[in-house]
């Protein structure tokens, strides 16, 4: 069926082009392709010590890929896109078992005339910071929430516009339940006249979205309520609104973002609500019928050399899925921001914090000060409860950079944290992870093409793990090859650590990458071997715990 | 212009505005019929959610007495014993069938008559909420096989002794294994809920052990109208198993036949019966 599917939208993109290129025969605009290929292939080679096992493509598969080929056509305010998707005994989609399937994974047909733009196709879009509707792509994690369906966008001047559209959500090669409806209008509006020499300005904007639960939906949260005993049934219903009013103000150097959400009462699945069994007993996890809502503000200064960001967020009720029975990262509408730094580093980036949908006080501050070009701080302070007080997270990060001249770079730091692990990873009886990581990165240019880049990382912590050292070495000979060699190592295991099974201690293991690039024009090839402990990995925000890997890692993009 | 989106705001208040017709909640149905569901709960002592997952199974068996049997495996995933815990549930072949069962996003997990249901990605699907109507629908499908078991225990030598017979209602395509599990129930041991240890938690239906390999002993092949087929399978209960005492008393035999045709593993009839009347 996938297949049919994918030949038929091939053929229609084609004639497509073939019309539009005979249609504008004589036309200036002679329009324009372009493309870009991705491709990832995993060889997988099993080490039940770390937990990389145990799962199909370690026991049997061995091999896994995927590839995701795009290709673009632009001609006289016509816009055609067309996307080729395959996965071969894939780990992307669930990091514990395997995907196989390949079609056409994305298209795209968009006209802009004038004033008035329409589309169909797989439509990306959101509204204000995403809170209440956002349809993405993050292909680490094999989220593709693209709305199929229609928009329509008018420009009402230069400063207004309108867009509104109506679909289903895309889940893999085919939808997920529940239709999605929505308009957004936002604006710009100088509240100072052209000769002043002072900034304020507004840029308001409202959203309003909807979505409606077919049938089949409706059945199955019917068999969910039934089964609970009358004083914790709900009545499920059809249609649930969204709508949220933002507005960034700017005022000379100082900027706010505020934006409020609600979402009206729908049922969906609460995993700490109390549920009474027929039989007397109580349990955990039920779905209930509330309102949502999601307050959330940025302020930011900016002056030379000095920027200050303190963001807020406050988050109640707020799980707005296509089918409430969908969990984890899969039928979300909507994508509230994180609230913690995004961290590059192996160790700094070990723990980081997932978004709670349902109950979350979460407070940010960012300082960035460059007195000249050589020196550069940062520090950046993460505070996030649940609403009953509990905490989830806390981070004090910080960071020097000097850089000198074109010889040398350092940028060095130390980041503290608090991590709730039994939330964030659902680990019973794991304890609050706390860590002291210092770390420090060097890059030596010997010549213009050449150089070499080094990293030393130590995370000192008594719980999971235990605390870990990581080194990385990267010589980049430019414009094709780079090298890397790096190694994280188990300095003083912890009680996740790996046994040894004769004697009972745990053992203190290095995870090695070995890795090479290289990169013409806009090619891009590399293969790593990697060996890599569990973890949580994030992508734009949203995050997930993924098992160990072991196993070579190949891949390959190209654009053109 | 600013009457347009006057307009346009007042219409989408009217849309919100618009009350639905509340859904009513049906009674649960009583179904009529001799067929038995088997519903495998993989969980684990470290699961969080898994006393959710027994709560469900047990709203199950009381909204559908004598249709439904329960087995709680504990496999891989969350199962090491937690530090309070005196006995270890773990089981070889629980760990086999968490992986026959695959795939499933976390526990807890069920398979209800081991099929594949529709509309969802999970074989072993981890809402337990949705257990029910997956077991009602099960119930609704037609009885082909009649199936019982005789017990004998040897109460000295621990030796038990399984006597099957299944008599096909139709004629059935295909290969069938017959799986025999021991199950106990009223354990009293250590089990996480969310977050909190319950150190005297009461564990229902526990696969203690097995007669058959993990995957059933082969059964029979296309079976016809009227056929009886029989088997006999025998093998000792350890006194202990993890650390723990089995307790004769409150175990179980759990029988059914299954289906072997390359992916095709369904459970077409289960029985049950306790090791000691």
């Amino acid at each position: 069926m996938t297949s049919r599917r994918s030949l038929k939208a091939v053929c229609f993109f084609f004639t497509l082009v073939f019309v539009l290129s005979f249609s504008f025969g004589y036309s200036q605009d002679k329009g324009s392709f372009t493309g870009g290929f991705t491709a990832n292939g995993n060889v997988f080679i099993r080490d039940s010590l770390i937990g990389a096992a145990d799962i199909p493509q370690y026991d049997n598969e061995l091999f896994g890929s995927e590839i995701w080929f795009n290709l673009n056509y632009r001609r006289s305010g016509y816009d055609l896109r067309i996307r080729f998707d395959a996965f071969n005994n894939s780990n992307l989609f669930n990091p514990n078992g395997t995907y196989t399937d390949e079609g056409i994974g994305y298209w795209y047909i968009g006209k802009q005339m004038d004033k008035l733009g329409i589309a169909v196709g797989h439509i990306y879009d959101q509204i204000g910071s995403g809170i209440i509707y956002r349809a993405y792509e993050q292909r680490p994690q094999l989220i593709d929430n693209a709305l199929v369906g229609a928009q329509i966008s008018y420009d009402f001047n230069d400063n207004w516009t309108a867009r509104a559209f109506t679909g289903r959500q895309r889940f893999l090669f085919g939808r997920n339940p529940g239709e999605i409806k929505g308009v957004a209008i936002e604006g710009f509006k100088n509240m100072m006249d052209s000769t002043s020499t002072k900034t304020f300005t507004l840029a308001p904007g409202f959203g309003f979205v909807n979505r409606s639960h077919d049938d089949s939906t409706i059945d199955k949260l019917v068999d969910i309520v039934k089964s609970y005993i009358p004083a914790e049934q709900v009545s499920p219903q059809f249609n649930t609104y969204a709508g949220s009013v933002y507005n960034t103000l700017t005022y000379n150097k100082i900027s706010l973002y505020t934006e409020i959400a609600v979402k009206s009462s729908e049922v969906f699945s609460d995993p700490t609500a109390i549920r009474t069994s027929v039989t007397g007993g109580t349990s955990f996890g039920r779905v209930i019928k509330e309102m949502g809502s999601v307050l959330y503000g940025s302020l930011s200064y900016a002056d030379k050399g000095l920027g200050i960001t303190l963001e807020a967020k406050h988050t109640e009720f707020f799980d707005f899925r296509t089918d409430p029975t969908l969990a984890q990262n899969f039928g979300l509408i909507n994508f509230i921001p994180p609230m913690n730094r995004f961290n590059t580093y192996r160790l700094t980036s070990r723990y980081s914090p997932a978004t709670q949908l349902l109950s979350e006080q979460a407070y940010q501050l960012d300082i960035r000060y460059s007195p000249n070009r050589k020196l550069g701080f940062n520090v950046n302070g993460s505070y996030i409860d649940d609403l009953a007080g509990n905490l989830l997270y806390r981070e004090i990060f910080t960071e020097i950079s000097y850089k000198k001249k074109r010889l040398w770079q350092i940028i060095a730091g130390v980041q503290l944290q608090q991590y709730n692990q039994e939330i964030y990873e659902v680990k019973p009886e794991a304890p609050i992870v706390e860590t002291l990581t210092p770390y420090v990165d060097f890059l030596y240019r010997f010549t213009r093409k050449k150089s070499i880049r080094v990293e030393a990382q130590y995370m000192s912590t008594e719980q999971d793990f235990g605390s870990w050292v990581f080194g990385l070495a990267e010589v980049g000979l430019a414009p094709h090859w780079i090298f890397e060699v790096s190694g994280m190592y188990n300095i003083s295991p912890g009680k996740s650590s790996p046994i040894d099974v004769e004697t009972g201690d745990s053992l203190k293991l290095l995870y090695p990458t070995l890795g090479v690039t290289f990169i013409q024009k806009s090619n891009r090839f590399s293969a790593r071997y990697v060996k890599q402990v569990e973890g949580v990995v994030c992508s734009g925000g949203v995050c997930r715990l993924e098992p160990a890997f072991s196993g070579v890692r190949m891949s390959m993009s190209s654009t053109f | 212009m600013k009457k347009n989106i006057y307009l346009f705001i007042a219409s989408l208040f009217m849309i919100i505005s618009c009350v639905e017709q509340e859904i009513p909640i049906p009674e649960i149905p009583i179904i009529e019929t001799e067929r038995v569901v088997l519903l495998e709960e993989l969980t684990g002592v470290k699961c969080p959610n898994c006393p959710t997952g027994a709560a469900a199974a047990a709203d199950i068996l009381a909204n559908f007495p004598g249709q439904v049997i329960v087995v709680a495996q504990h496999g891989d995933l969350l199962t090491e014993p937690l530090s309070e815990s005196a006995c270890d549930f773990r089981l070889d072949e629980a760990k086999d069938l968490e992986q026959f069962l695959e795939p499933y996003f976390g526990k807890p997990a069920a398979t209800i008559n081991r099929t594949q249901i529709e509309g969802q990605t999970e074989f072993s699907p981890s809402l337990p909420s949705l257990w029910a109507s997956f077991v009602e629908d099960e119930l609704n499908k037609p009885h082909v096989l009649d199936l019982t078991a005789d017990v004998s225990y040897d109460v000295v030598s621990r030796e038990i002794t399984v006597d099957v017979a299944a008599l096909p209602r139709t004629d059935l395509e295909g290969s069938y294994n017959v799986s025999i599990m021991l199950t106990e129930g009223e354990i009293l041991d250590a089990q996480e809920d969310q977050g909190v240890i319950i150190e005297d938690y009461i564990h229902e239906h526990v696969l203690r052990a097995m007669l058959t390999p993990f995957d059933g002993s082969s059964f029979a092949t296309s079976p016809t109208e009227g056929n009886i087929i029989n088997g006999s399978f025998s093998g000792v209960i350890p006194a202990q198993i993890g650390g723990c005492d089995l307790d004769v008393n409150h175990m179980e035999v759990v029988v059914f036949v299954h289906r072997t045709d390359g992916s095709n593993k369904e459970v077409i009839q289960a029985f049950e019966e306790h090791v000691v009347e």
